[in-house]
């Protein structure tokens, strides 16, 4: 990814080399991709931002190390993702998505987005409606499922590279996203 | 088809959808985490920048960089003087294998007094003696300088009012009893040869030995002589010294048995003088007269009750010797003796 010149594997390599601006600059290009894949995945806004910190920290230490053999969205994912099962495993099943810390926070953002198209104009609050709706059916997804579908629509991996990720093969990753995506038109409709 | 042009690659409706969904989230990490992650990644930057700096030097010179040819020349010549000049200030050790040349060795320099006896020529070759010095002990063999230091206290040396008395004695001729017997026989032979210039070297050996068993008085049936007359008899002996090698002996009847002199070997066993006498290397008559390949005086001495199974120092006994060098008479005689 360039962004004003730079492609990632370059800042990175500057901020190897001591440079803090390029950090930055690498930090907001993909911020909310991470975020938003660690978010819809915990559906725990406090455990996100923790584990927000551990990843960018984790990118800050390897820096010195880094090579670009490969893409570094590829990379900074397999961190996140990394850190994201670590999350999984130490959490009890029926406290991963919504009962920690206070509810789901997807739950309460479909809500708000229900409640603002309540006073928005019909086409805004319909567009609302679909994201809201989306936004569940991803929640209920099986979670390696919803991994292969965060990974390919947030992050814009390909199965290769889902893969890679998530230590699987190419079939497996690409079974996972298919059913993804079957399960939620099947929810989709559901909504409609 | 191909990995890349699968379908399920491709963004779908469904993946349009999301992507238009989350952007107009509004929902973001808080500034909070933001600025902790930019704080800790100017502090990284900060570590990165100086390990970059310290870690430049750390590079390796390559392998065809020709300084380490320079490099390795002057490691090499420094380390070759420091040698020289260890070498130089060692101390030489005196060890007879680090200079096997006629010249002098810090061995000569470093050697004790000596007497006018063992200040003789060295042997321009190894006599039987010494080539036996490699020998394996036998396996029953009992040696003669353990046995003496078990009889060590029966063995201390006499007083000296006991050497004026055997002085006194000596004087008497005749009438001396058999613990001097064989010293006086010793020096009246010495004496009777150096008179006649036959072989001074021979008399003087055994008045050596005799003053040498009056100093230690190895055995009770040597019993000291008249010292001061004994050495004025050896320093007048001193010009007939020939070249001959000298063997630090202190026994009259091993040095009579090298020697060859068996009318003297005779003449000492009759006077009483014990057959197993050894020398101060733990050499026997018998094993002396049998490295010498005497099988008549090993048959005398035999005879005399001289055991052959008595090691020296080297765990060399006579029967060993006969056997490893010969002759076959006399290993047999020495089996026989060994096993009546």
């Amino acid at each position: 990814m360039t962004d004003g010149g730079d492609t990632d594997e370059a800042l990175m390599l500057r901020f190897a080399g001591g440079e803090a601006q390029a950090f930055e600059k690498l930090y907001r290009r993909h911020e909310l991709r991470v975020w938003r894949y660690l978010q819809r995945n915990l559906s725990n806004r406090a455990i996100t931002d923790e584990l927000m910190q551990e990843v960018w920290f984790s990118v800050a230490r390897a820096a010195p190390g880094y090579r670009p053999s490969a893409r570094f969205t590829t990379w900074l994912l397999t961190l996140a993702h990394n850190r994201l099962v670590d999350a999984l495993r130490a959490t009890r099943p029926h406290e991963r998505l919504s009962a920690v810390a206070g509810g789901s926070d997807a739950v309460s953002l479909v809500e708000q987005l229900a409640a603002d198209s309540r006073t928005e104009p019909p086409a805004r609050a319909q567009s609302q409606q679909h994201a809201a709706a989306l936004f569940a059916a991803i929640e209920k997804l099986p979670p390696e499922q919803r991994q292969a579908f965060l990974l390919h629509a947030e992050g814009d991996l390909t199965l290769e590279e889902i893969a890679q990720v998530t230590r699987t093969s190419f079939e497996t990753a690409k079974s996972r996203l298919r059913y993804a995506r079957s399960k939620l038109r099947q929810l989709l409709q559901e909504y409609a | 088809m191909s990995r890349a042009d699968s379908d399920d690659d491709r963004a779908d409706e469904l993946t349009e959808r999301y992507r238009a969904a989350s952007a107009a989230d509004p929902a973001r990490p808080s500034d909070a985490v933001r600025e902790s992650i930019f704080a800790y990644a100017r502090t990284a930057a900060v570590d990165h920048a100086t390990q970059g700096m310290v870690g430049a030097p750390r590079r390796r010179p390559a392998a065809n960089d020709p300084s380490w040819r320079i490099r390795a020349a002057a490691s090499v010549i420094v380390a070759g003087f420091a040698t020289l000049l260890a070498w130089h200030l060692r101390v030489p050790t005196p060890s007879p294998q680090q200079e096997p040349h006629a010249s002098p060795s810090p061995r000569d320099a470093y050697s004790p007094p000596v007497t006018e006896t063992t200040v003789s020529a060295q042997p321009s070759e190894p006599s039987r003696v010494e080539r036996r010095a490699a020998a394996a002990p036998a396996p029953n063999a009992v040696t003669t300088r353990s046995r003496q230091r078990a009889a060590a206290p029966a063995e201390a040396p006499s007083p000296a009012h006991e050497s004026t008395a055997d002085l006194a004695m000596v004087e008497n001729g005749p009438a001396a009893s058999s613990r001097q017997a064989p010293t006086v026989i010793a020096g009246r032979v010495a004496a009777e040869n150096a008179s006649s210039g036959s072989s001074g070297t021979e008399a003087k050996r055994a008045l050596e030995n005799s003053i040498a068993g009056a100093r230690v008085a190895p055995s009770p049936s040597a019993a000291p002589p008249n010292v001061q007359a004994l050495r004025s008899q050896s320093q007048s002996l001193a010009t007939a010294e020939t070249a001959r090698p000298s063997v630090a002996t202190n026994s009259p009847l091993v040095t009579a048995a090298e020697s060859g002199n068996l009318q003297l070997v005779d003449q000492l066993l009759r006077s009483g003088i014990s057959a197993e006498q050894s020398d101060t290397r733990g050499r026997t008559a018998l094993l002396v007269a049998t490295l010498r390949g005497d099988t008549a005086m090993v048959r005398r001495l035999l005879a005399a009750g001289a055991r052959a199974d008595v090691a020296d120092e080297d765990g060399d006994t006579p029967l060993a010797a006969a056997r490893r060098q010969g002759p076959p008479e006399l290993a047999r005689l020495l089996e026989r003796a060994s096993h009546p």
